[in-house]
């Protein structure tokens, strides 16, 4: 599989067109649980997982523009629902859409130097326990959309 | 390409300031027809894309333009020009868009010894960045 056409969708708005680059991060809390005369080696369990997703942006002070989507997203404290996929085109068992509840962070609306592409990397993470949603139809995209 | 190589030329022959500085603007190669001094320009390094994840991709392109003479207070007087009309201009290429044209090596002085004359070649690179 190679990255070429991946689609972003921030609180409903495709940003697609201004990104090149989008990383899923989504570790595990690895809980110690080894006992006494429980052997050579430690054992774990998982504990609580985390989301975040980071894309990369070329601002864009346009309309319907990454700073004019993402501006009122980073001061604001309410979730809002956003989704990636690897892949142009509907949700699909091959171009499933992982979505997510999120809250914007780090979101750099000026970053760069003098004659290079202004750029900011943005973390969404989650804002709910719900975590990571994958879905493999419109259907399912359609209801985590819908889903408060 | 031809798009951008318009604008440039565009860009530089509608100052009358240079008109009357060189006898032609040329992309290339000079009119050996058309007496000196000149504006050449040329691409010297196209670059590699700057790709989205959706098109239209980004172009970072390395131009030279120079002023050749006999004369190298001409050359250097033709490349000061074209530094004042070419550095931070929003250059209008049909079809694209620029996002930044910067100077990147300025000043560039070259001579050249050919058939017992000598031409000077004083010049700079400009950095176009386009979408």
């Amino acid at each position: 599989m190679i990255l070429n056409d991946a689609t972003i969708v921030v609180n409903g708005s495709e940003l697609s067109q201004d990104a090149n680059q989008v990383n899923m991060d989504l570790p595990d809390d690895e809980v110690d649980t080894t006992t006494f005369k429980g052997g050579r080696y430690r054992k774990f369990e998982k504990g609580l997982s985390d989301a975040t997703i980071t894309v990369t942006f070329f601002n864009s002070y346009e309309a319907a523009g990454t700073d004019e989507v993402l501006w009122p997203l980073k001061i604001s404290e309410d979730p809002f629902k956003m989704y990636v996929q690897p892949d142009d085109g509907p949700p699909a068992t091959d171009n499933p859409a992982y979505g997510l509840d999120a809250l914007l962070y780090n979101y750099s609306p000026i970053s760069g130097s003098v004659g290079e592409a202004s750029s900011s990397d943005v973390n969404f993470r989650n804002a709910r326990s719900t975590g990571i949603v994958k879905c493999v139809s419109p259907a399912e995209l359609t209801a985590f959309l819908a889903a408060s | 390409m031809s798009a951008i190589r318009d604008a440039i030329k565009s860009a530089l022959a509608v100052d009358s300031t240079l008109g009357d500085m060189a006898e032609g603007i040329f992309n290339d190669v000079s009119d050996p027809d058309t007496p000196l001094p000149h504006v050449v320009f040329n691409l010297q390094s196209p670059g590699r894309a700057i790709l989205k994840f959706r098109d239209p991709y980004r172009q970072s392109q390395l131009w030279l333009v120079k002023g050749v003479s006999q004369d190298k207070d001409q050359s250097e007087a033709i490349n000061e020009r074209c530094k004042a009309l070419l550095h931070r201009n929003k250059l209008e290429i049909d079809g694209r868009k620029t996002l930044s044209l910067l100077i990147e090596t300025p000043d560039i002085d070259m001579t050249e010894k050919t058939d017992g004359e000598w031409y000077s070649h004083v010049g700079s690179t400009y950095r176009l960045i386009t979408e």
